[in-house]
């Protein structure tokens, strides 16, 4: 059996959910920015409490199977991503603490609200920031980073960080639509209208200037031509119904079709790394540990994807509907 | 890290040769009863130290009662076996990792003098190898440290120079934990004392005590970390490789500015959880429910209208 294919699957299965999940209430933090009453970004946030943190396990699975499986992909990229790696976990910290916190504060809830935009606003940025440095090429030296940290501050991961930012944002909006009562209806409405054409835009953008500077994207589309044109038309058609249905749609249509928009940018960027783990250096079989070391993160990974799923699958299922007026605990 | 196991040099490459002895290396057997000790240590000191500032207030006398025999009854028992364990842990670093333990007891001569002294206060001098200033009670090294009046000790200068740890760390650090265990100790056999004649809620000098000694878990377990990991310098994995050699091509100023921000940001953390944890304490316990959520069974975890309880409504703050 190819262990480094499976390893490799199960690490992309684990990154989908994670942008995904993580996705939309990271999209909800960035909202909360833009809601100036106070009951409605309580209201935001109790839509997200139960269920946020099952969702950030998922960055945690993905990163232990890339350190246990693939320890040059690691040791690679995480020298390459440092600074934004490390400030994007200090914002997590941030909405983490935040959680706790917002409840406790009386006077400052206001600044510990803010500090929870900020923080998920400034995550969803660095993750786009390295895809961004993914798609625009890691320098690597005899299986070692040689690059700069400070490659990350160039044109295409800054439009690739704005992109995931809109992008969340969208998934955010379209939580809120599904979960949220009457009163946030409009604000979620509003807020798809602006953001899910502009999530569209700079996808475009995004996927043109990174054709433009990475022939290793160009030689991909050579070869998957077809698979990644009807992606783009796929991805299209959806931003389109996205953006035309936002103010009068079903309430779930919006997260499925944000959700939709999602999975076919992460088919795309699978499509387009693969079979590389480093774009575009270090091919997953080269990156990979030893058949022991692969066997044992499968073994794992055998027995606590499923609790942790049945767990964030209870957590969903419990908070199911709407949330209520007053939060879950009132 | 500490005792690596299960794993070879293969073509300049750490390999993994044995998942089972990876995890079962030498010292783990001890380390984690040791840490999963100082945790229940940790939170039984906290949760009698605010108990006992109840008590010395006179509020909340019932919730007050039960948290400090809780917290002393769980204190005593558990101390008693962290110093067992401890002493478990010390003999596997002694075997594995001396020079760890050289540097935590302050010698410096490959054999000390016998009867060897138990330091209590040094300034070591790495750069001559020796102490500029000891002070120590005569006898209780060569007792404690070899279980008889007149044994010796070995020192740091056993280990080469160049893969010795910095004494002055690995000894305060290992004062600090050890220091305190002991007074949780003593707190632990007065606790019992005072248990016995029935003046455990009376006696305000214990009561004080035990709200100084609130922190006492949380000081001895950052200790204990100190030990362990200056201690192994300068090894990051231990015998395998050297700290100075696992280093990542990041350059310093990029880790000298993260560091900071990590400072910064958690600085703010600790603060504002500070803050909070006095204003709780301060609330005091009437506010919290009467029982936990979606408690009695399994089956009402399934029922989300539990949640909306009268009783939570009405005792909540935030409703």
């Amino acid at each position: 059996m190819d262990l480094p294919l499976l390893s490799a699957s199960f690490l992309a299965f684990t990154l989908t959910l994670y942008v995904i999940l993580d996705g939309f209430d990271l999209g909800v933090g960035i909202l909360l920015l833009f809601q100036p009453a106070k009951v409605a970004r309580d209201h935001m946030v109790d839509s997200i409490t139960p269920t946020w943190d099952g969702n950030e396990t998922w960055i945690i699975m993905a990163g232990v199977t890339l350190l246990a499986a693939f320890p040059i992909a690691y040791s690679i990229l995480l020298p390459a991503f440092y600074l934004p790696v490390i400030l994007m976990l200090l914002a997590l910290g941030f909405r983490g603490v935040t959680f706790e916190f917002r409840v406790q504060s009386k006077g400052h809830r206001r600044a510990w609200d803010v500090a929870f935009g900020v923080g998920s606003l400034v995550a969803a940025l660095m993750q786009g920031f390295i895809l961004g440095g993914l798609m625009q090429g890691v320098t690597v030296q005899n299986r070692h980073f040689a690059g700069s940290v400070l490659d990350i501050f160039r044109p295409l991961p800054i439009i690739s960080g704005i992109t995931l930012l809109f992008g969340y944002a969208v998934l955010g909006a379209g939580w809120l639509k599904l979960k949220s009562n009457v009163s946030l209806q409009y604000f979620a409405s509003r807020s798809l209208r602006v953001f899910a054409p502009a999530f569209a835009a700079f996808f475009g953008i995004a996927c043109i200037y990174a054709v433009r500077i990475q022939p290793g994207i160009r030689a991909q589309w050579a070869s998957h031509g077809i698979a990644l044109a009807c992606l783009v038309s796929l991805f299209a058609i959806a931003a389109g119904t996205l953006t035309a249905l936002s103010g009068k749609s079903r309430p779930a249509l919006p997260f499925v079709l944000g959700l939709l928009l999602f999975v076919v940018g992460i088919s795309g960027t699978a499509l387009i790394v693969f079979p590389q783990i480093v774009p575009f250096s270090v091919s997953l079989w080269d990156a990979a540990s030893s058949s022991t070391s692969q066997r044992l993160v499968m073994i794992g990974a055998a027995c606590v994807t499923p609790v942790v799923l049945a767990y964030s699958a209870f957590a969903y299922w419990i908070f199911r509907g709407k949330t209520p007026e007053n939060g879950w605990e009132a | 890290m500490q005792t690596p196991a299960g794993v070879a040099i293969q073509d300049g490459q750490l390999t993994v040769v044995n998942w089972l002895h990876v995890l079962m290396n030498p010292s783990w057997l001890y380390r984690l009863p040791h840490m999963l000790t100082a945790a229940y240590l940790t939170a039984s000191f906290m949760v009698a130290g605010v108990g006992a500032w109840y008590l010395l207030r006179g509020k909340h006398q019932d919730f007050a009662r039960r948290t400090v025999a809780l917290g002393t009854a769980f204190a005593t028992v558990l101390i008693a076996g962290q110093v067992f364990i401890g002493d478990l842990v010390y003999g596997t670093m002694l075997k594995y990792q001396p020079s760890k333990m050289q540097a935590a007891e302050g010698f410096w001569e490959k054999q000390s003098q016998s009867p060897a002294p138990y330091y209590w206060f040094i300034i070591p001098d790495q750069k001559n190898q020796r102490n500029r200033f000891a002070v120590g009670t005569p006898y209780l090294g060569s007792i404690w440290l070899t279980h008889s009046l007149n044994g010796r000790v070995e020192g740091l200068k056993n280990t080469p120079r160049e893969l010795q740890p910095r004494m002055a760390l690995v000894f305060y650090a290992f004062r600090i934990m050890y220091c305190l265990a002991m007074l949780m100790f003593a707190m632990g056999v007065a606790s019992l004392w005072l248990r016995f004649r029935g003046t455990l809620f009376n006696s305000r000098w214990f009561l004080w005590l035990l709200v100084f000694m609130t922190p006492s878990g949380i000081i001895a377990t950052l200790a204990g970390w100190y030990v362990a990991e200056t201690g192994r310098q300068p090894w990051v994995i231990y015998g395998i490789l050297r700290t100075v050699d696992a280093v990542s091509p990041v350059p310093s100023q990029a880790l000298l500015s993260t560091l900071i921000a990590f400072v910064c940001v958690y600085a703010v953390f600790l603060t504002a959880f500070l803050i909070f944890t006095f204003r709780i304490i301060r609330r005091g316990p009437v506010e919290a429910p009467p029982y936990a959520e979606a408690s009695g069974s399994i089956k009402n975890a399934f029922r989300p209208h539990v949640l909306d309880s009268p009783k939570r409504l009405a005792d909540s703050q935030f409703s």
